[in-house]
């Protein structure tokens, strides 16, 4: 598992220093599957309906409708090819590697047992306070939008250290919730694009 | 692929052109249609309130929901609330076109969120409430975007934003709640409330305290509270006021419901846990919302900030156990902003601005709207004998009685400078004299009544709250750990 988790923390990291969209969507993709394979690795196949439903969360909603649906959007939007994700400055990347060593740490003291568990809760943190960092940092809507979903898979992989499973009807409920935020954020990536960048347009938002 | 579309075109026009036409023969009888809906929800959950003993708690839905004392007073409050709201748009959408387009839209997202939020009201199960709570912030944005302007699109996205990460923050603290009982010998936690009740006696170890902070904090977005409020202010403000009252006066209190489950299931073991943070959050909410009703010279915005207010005295309350309190405080709140947010939206259709400076001698020119600003004002202020004060007052005691004189202290002062700052931009609006012709705006009863409703509520809940009425507060607050 080891592996696994160390593929997800790198595809947590690598988009903040490649800083292009499709890398970004890329490594969102890779988390999905990533999260996929841990529960193959937990068993296959899935014991109860609610483990198919959540397979199928990670499969194809995380792994693939996820970017290809924000992929859509910006090819439509002719979106220029970078795209920053936390500020290029030191201060940003200081911030940044503190977080990690922070998460690191955190998983150190609440799993003294160390190993995969420890490894788990670590890389969870990481990407959970990286993308809270991106959100922080960022006022494009796309920006905030990849932050957010950051922070929805950063919760989905500590789900996957838990033993516990969710009723059918929750579980399709927590799928079904992620489905219609996905759409709300196209909507929003459609309707805003890059008004939330200029000045002239956060100035307006100030009156009604 | 695009070959496959134009095909299909032709043959899916016809549809489409016979659900605009439903939608235009729909359109006249939308509001009607959301006034009786809003009617049998509160008619139903009158009955639901009243008609079982307070004490009864029963599941149904196999065992998805539960009927106990929390559920059926709020679900009275919320469907209460939602009547005032059904009123107001039934009186307002002829005469504001405004609000004409794209109305069955409104009323079909509107019917969409109460339903989400009764059956999170209802909800046995801690992630299926967090679902549906999830699933009426889904249902609010579209009515926040209500009328398509770029600021509502704007805060309809704050909205979503910190609803989204909050909201992730709140589910992240369940999974570490489940991972520490399962840490503490619990075979497999599920997330029922009776099975957590029995499964969280064990002492709370690492994983669970990590896991309520981050609900508190989670659901405290939710709430408004300190340090991601600001999605609040600036959704109120800018939403219509229909919609302010439903995430004001109604998603507000769902939040808050959640909020009472997890203290009833973690009992005094979970409140210790949680107290330290609802107190330092809620002081902190408070501290700014005081300074922002300062330099507010905008009296939406100054009804929103002090709605922050409230989410801070609800959050210190529950932190220090005045159970009663807050349970009167939280409802008279429901009602003190429905009434406040509704007239403020009459205030600015009838004078075209929110500046408190350009809208004068309310009582005069807008008697109705004036009075009920007036009293709302003093009820927002927590003045006798609103069941406001009453709330306050129990939390204040309870500082006092927990020895917490530091937090009474800074908090005392707080609501002296938010009482000043308020009433420095309010009471010239409804005393002062007009700088307009003065004309009375015609004011049907079905507007008058709710809010009158919502007034004489807020008068029992400070003079005499019927015996079955007071039962079902206690129970509440009983599960809150009020003595």
């Amino acid at each position: 598992m080891t592996y696994l988790l160390v593929a997800f923390l790198l595809a947590t990291v690598v988009p903040l220093l490649v800083a292009a969209w499709r890398t970004s969507l890329v490594a969102l993709g890779v988390q999905g599957l990533v999260m996929a394979a841990i529960v193959l690795e937990h068993g296959w196949p899935p014991h109860t309906a609610s483990g198919w439903v959540l397979l199928l969360d990670l499969l194809v909603l995380r792994s693939y409708l996820v970017p290809r649906y924000l992929y859509g959007i910006l090819r439509s939007q002719h979106a220029a090819r970078r795209s920053d994700f936390l500020p290029v400055n030191l201060l940003s990347w200081t911030l940044a590697g503190a977080l990690m060593v922070v998460a690191f740490h955190f998983g150190e003291a609440v799993c003294p047992e160390g190993g995969d568990a420890a490894l788990h809760v670590s890389v969870a943190s990481a990407a959970l306070l990286l993308g809270l960092l991106v959100l922080a940092t960022q006022h494009r809507v796309f920006a905030q939008v990849v932050g957010a979903l950051r922070i929805e898979n950063a919760i989905a992989l500590f789900e996957l250290a838990g033993g516990h499973t969710l009723p059918l009807p929750v579980q399709l409920g927590v799928t079904g919730v992620l489905v219609l935020s996905l759409l709300t954020f196209g909507a929003f990536m459609r309707r805003l694009g890059g008004a939330l960048e200029s000045p002239a347009a956060a100035a307006e938002g100030n009156g009604r | 692929m695009k070959r496959v579309v134009a095909a299909l075109l032709p043959v899916a026009e016809a549809p489409a052109a016979g659900i605009a036409a439903g939608i235009r023969a729909v359109r006249p009888w939308a509001v009607t249609f959301f006034v009786a809906v809003a009617a049998a929800a509160a008619a139903a959950s009158l009955g639901l309130a009243f008609g079982l003993p307070a004490a009864t708690a029963r599941t149904v839905a196999g065992g998805f929901l539960v009927l106990d004392a929390t559920s059926r007073l709020f679900l009275l409050v919320v469907n209460l609330v939602f009547v005032g709201v059904a009123t107001y748009l039934w009186t307002r959408v002829r005469d504001t076109p405004e609000l004409q387009e794209g109305i069955e839209r409104l009323v079909a997202f509107g019917l969409a969120f109460m339903a989400a939020v009764n059956l999170a009201i209802l909800s046995n199960h801690l992630v299926a409430m967090w679902v549906l709570l999830e699933l009426s912030t889904l249902a609010a944005v579209p009515l926040v975007q209500h009328g398509g302007t770029g600021v509502r699109l704007r805060a309809s996205w704050k909205y979503f934003l910190f609803s989204s990460v909050g909201l992730g923050l709140a589910l992240l603290g369940l999974a570490c709640v489940a991972r520490g009982l399962e840490a503490s010998g619990v075979h497999e936690a599920t997330f029922f409330l009776g099975d957590l009740a029995r499964a969280a006696r064990t002492p709370p170890e690492i994983w669970r305290k990590v896991g309520l902070v981050l609900i508190v904090l989670g659901y405290g977005t939710k709430l408004g509270l300190a340090p991601m409020y600001l999605w609040l202010p600036a959704t109120y403000h800018a939403a219509p006021p229909a919609v302010t009252v439903l995430l004001a006066g109604v998603q507000f209190n769902v939040a808050l419901v959640a909020v009472f489950r997890i203290i009833q299931v973690f009992g005094p073991s979970g409140r210790a846990v949680m107290a330290p943070e609802l107190v330092a959050l809620g002081l902190a909410t408070m501290a700014l919302s005081a300074a922002s009703i300062v330099a507010t010279r905008n009296y939406i915005r100054l009804i929103a900030y002090a709605a922050l207010n409230h989410g801070g005295v609800i959050a210190i309350g529950l932190g220090i156990g005045a159970g009663y309190g807050v349970v009167l405080y939280a409802v008279s709140n429901a009602f003190i902003k429905a009434i406040l947010f509704l007239t403020a939206g009459k205030i600015e259709a009838h004078y075209r601005t929110e500046d408190v400076r350009e809208v004068s001698g309310l009582l005069k020119d807008m008697p109705y709207s004036g009075t009920f600003f007036a009293v709302g004002t003093f009820a927002l202020l927590g003045f006798p004998p609103f069941g406001s004060f009453l709330g306050e007052l129990i939390v204040m005691s309870g500082l006092i009685g927990s020895a917490r004189f530091g937090v009474f202290a800074a908090f005392c002062t707080i609501l002296t400078i938010t009482f000043v700052a308020t009433g420095r931009s309010v009471f010239p609006m409804i005393w002062g004299e007009p700088k307009r012709k003065v004309d009375w705006a015609s004011q049907p009863v079905a507007t008058v009544l709710p809010k009158l409703v919502f007034l004489c509520s807020l008068l029992a809940m400070g003079l005499y709250l019927p015996p079955q009425v007071n039962e079902l507060f206690r129970q509440v607050a009983a599960g809150l750990g009020a003595e």
